[in-house]
């Protein structure tokens, strides 16, 4: 096989067994990789209502066909699992330098079932796969785990790992790779947590074969240079990273503002991307291969907050930042070193603490339950809740479980800013439609992730569309999450992906991205049949979704979106006209009015057994 | 009558030196429309600019009114 290895590795952690496993080719082309595999073993394999803490669930890291390719940013893996925060499927996505050498081990996938009867961690490079003892790694951070991992390993190997939070089995534990970068949303780390896994620790030099070599090549270096010119003059991401976004958005009136009560957040200036630049920049980092480098080396010398390490991006400025009514950038920045050391997702951890603050406000959370004072604004009292969230201490407990669980126990779930009990991040979609009927059918909950509109309704990519309007938004969204599902499972980053493998006047057709994949796989794809498989891939997901229980009821958003209007700004007195979108969404899905694929669509795709 | 420019991500650098902040007050005459504006500052006008007035999406022959916030940033995907 070309571009695919073809091969899995099985870890069953009960039983500290390795087994491998070869891939059926047409099972590969239909399903891609990555995400698409992903969701095929876990269907396939395991009982959709099972506990997600529990030892019958499976977390698989999935590579895709383009990784460790020449392929501009062909640098992704997904975590897929069952999410013991939504209780649906979860496929988290992150880049940096562990998922190509991942892929080097000559594997495309890690399978790990079962739960170790201790901490351990896997250790695979071309000689050997080993499942080591890890306990003297237990309650250590991701920093300090991430540089001994490496040091009993090989000082050039990479590292996955888990924190506190995924050891204390926190639902928004993340898993950290090269330290910095995280497979974020919907609790993968308290999975691996679950398992006793602590880490996973890679190296190797087997790339994947390629089809066309020199057309890989040649296409890979056009679009890199294409992408390095517009760099060149100019560009926000390179400059400013994803900081430069807050701006944008509160000048559209969506920027997540004291728990999603309004869309503009005065203190604006202080978290933005050029206030990070002049003052805490060290350098951009780039993910391997990424002719962007939208990541932040960043510095803090603030007494109070001082600190090393990466970020914030936008995602974490609205969520802990705006969301949190908190307008000191050290402070955030603080927190976000916070987060990825603890091993915390930034969006749910923050938007966890800002329902936390606005029920404290109300007086529906007592002071004397959380311990101290939990006002919008105060950023100690912000960076002292993720800590005990993390380590499940005292109210931490209760933080731990997530802003929907947190504020149902106290009697008022409606205080959760949340789909699916996955907290949104950073764009209120009463003034983005079509995000707001992303946020309430998208298989993992509310998350940009799964489809961006945003791309189009906010940053003109690949051409702006009306923000505001309803009109066209269910075909769109259908149509994107089917793309999504294409990146993720090619194993591509979105940022680059929309913009220079889609042809825009199609909004969007994936015609470079299906020249890419046919010179790394030779698998013969068109455009048609790569929107097919995406089709798929998000359809068995669903699938997925069914069995495990989920239906309408569950495509929905909390009754802020729905019933109060913006107070203020451009997205003045809109709420999100759900029932219009969703109804029509359906329709162009080939799903009953209960959004349950029918099977005459599951037949189409290929799914008839699901 | 007064408007004000709001530049946003590396559109900043068009307002220099006077609009250091990436926010420049400007007095128009009646009757100037968005894209007038934006030309004279050098700002593209065509698909790879986002270009909003007072938060909202319009065309570029929009005509402005007093006290008019136009915001302009590259399009590039974000967030
Ligand atoms: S655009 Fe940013 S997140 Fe994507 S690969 Fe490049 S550096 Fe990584």
């Amino acid at each position: 096989m070309n571009g695919w290895h073809g091969k899995i590795l099985k870890v069953d952690l009960e039983r500290s067994t390795i087994t491998t496993e070869t891939l059926d080719p047409k099972m590969a082309k239909d399903f891609i990789g990555g995400r698409g595999w992903a969701i095929k073993y876990l269907y396939e394999n395991m009982d959709p209502t099972a506990d997600a803490l529990s030892p019958e669930n499976m977390l698989i890291f999935a590579t895709g066909p383009l990784t460790s390719t020449p392929a501009p940013t062909g640098n992704r893996y997904m975590v897929v699992t069952k999410s013991p925060l939504t209780g649906a499927v979860s496929n988290s996505n992150s880049g940096g330098e562990f998922p190509t050498w991942m892929k080097r081990t000559g594997f495309d996938l890690f399978i790990f079932t079962g739960k170790a009867p201790r901490p351990v961690y896997l250790w695979v490079n071309e000689e050997e796969i080993e499942i080591r003892d890890a306990e003297h790694l237990w309650g250590k951070d991701v920093h300090t785990s991430t540089d001994i991992l490496l040091e009993e390993t090989e000082p050039k190997a990479k590292v996955a790992c888990i924190g506190p939070a995924g050891e204390n089995l926190a639902l928004m534990a993340a898993i950290m790779n090269d330290k910095h970068r995280a497979a974020a949303r919907s609790g993968v780390g308290a999975v691996m947590g679950s398992k006793n896994l602590k880490g996973v620790v890679v190296q190797g030099k087997k790339k994947p074969s390629l089809f066309d070599k020199e057309g890989m090549r040649a296409f890979s270096r056009e679009i890199t240079k294409e992408v390095a010119s517009d760099v060149k003059a100019g560009s926000s991401l390179h400059e400013y990273g994803t900081a430069y976004v807050p701006q944008v958005t509160n000048e559209l009136g969506i920027l997540p503002t004291r728990n999603f009560q309004s869309g503009q957040f005065e203190g604006v200036d202080g978290i933005d991307g050029p206030t990070l630049k002049e003052k805490y920049l060290i350098r951009p980092k780039a993910c391997y291969r990424c002719p962007i480098a939208c990541g932040r080396l960043t510095k803090v010398d603030d007494a109070k907050y001082k600190g090393e390490g990466e970020g914030p991006e936008y995602e974490t400025l609205s969520a802990i930042g705006s969301a949190c009514g908190i307008d000191n950038l050290a402070a955030v920045t603080k927190a976000n070193y916070v987060c990825n050391e603890m091993g915390l997702d930034t969006i749910t951890a923050g938007m966890t603490v800002a329902t936390a603050m606005e029920m404290y406000e109300e007086g529906l959370i007592p002071e004397e339950d959380i311990g101290y004072p939990l006002s919008f604004g105060d950023p100690d009292a912000l960076i002292e809740s993720l800590k005990i969230m993390a380590h499940r201490e005292g109210f931490g407990h209760i933080l731990a479980e997530g802003s929907y669980r947190m504020a149902a126990k106290y009697g008022h779930p409606e205080f959760s800013i949340s789909a699916k009990k996955l907290e949104f991040p950073g764009y209120d979609p009463r003034g983005a439609k079509g995000m707001g009927l992303l946020y309430a059918t998208s298989n993992i909950g509310a998350s940009h992730m799964a489809g961006d509109l945003a791309y189009a309704e906010v940053f003109g990519v690949p051409k702006k569309i009306d923000p505001l309007t309803i009109k066209n938004k269910a075909k769109l969204i259908k149509h994107w999450e089917d793309a999504f599902a294409i990146i993720d499972a090619a194993g591509l980053c979105v940022f680059l992906s929309v913009r220079y493998m889609f042809n825009p006047e199609i909004m969007i057709a994936p015609d470079n991205l299906t020249q890419i994949m046919n010179f790394t796989t030779g698998a013969d794809y068109s455009m048609e049949s790569l929107l097919e498989a995406g089709e798929r891939i998000y359809n068995l997901e669903r699938m997925f979704l069914v069995r495990a229980g989920f239906n309408k009821t569950d495509d929905t958003l909390p009754p802020r979106m729905l019933e109060e209007p913006m107070p203020t700004g451009p997205a003045q007195g809109e709420v999100v006209e759900l029932e219009d979108m969703l109804s029509e969404f359906y329709k162009l899905r080939g799903w009953d009015e209960n959004g349950i694929p029918t099977p005459e669509k599951l037949n189409a795709l290929g799914l008839s057994e699901a | 009558m007064k408007i004000t420019l709001k530049m946003l991500g590396t559109y900043r650098e068009h307002l220099l030196p006077k609009g250091e902040k990436g926010i420049l007050e400007v007095d128009v005459a009646s009757g100037t429309t968005v894209g007038e504006v934006l030309e004279q500052f050098d700002i593209p006008l065509e698909h790879q600019s986002v270009i909003l007035v007072n938060g909202r999406t319009l065309e570029l022959d929009h005509v402005l009114n007093d006290n008019d916030v136009i915001a302009a940033f590259p399009a590039m995907a974000g967030g």
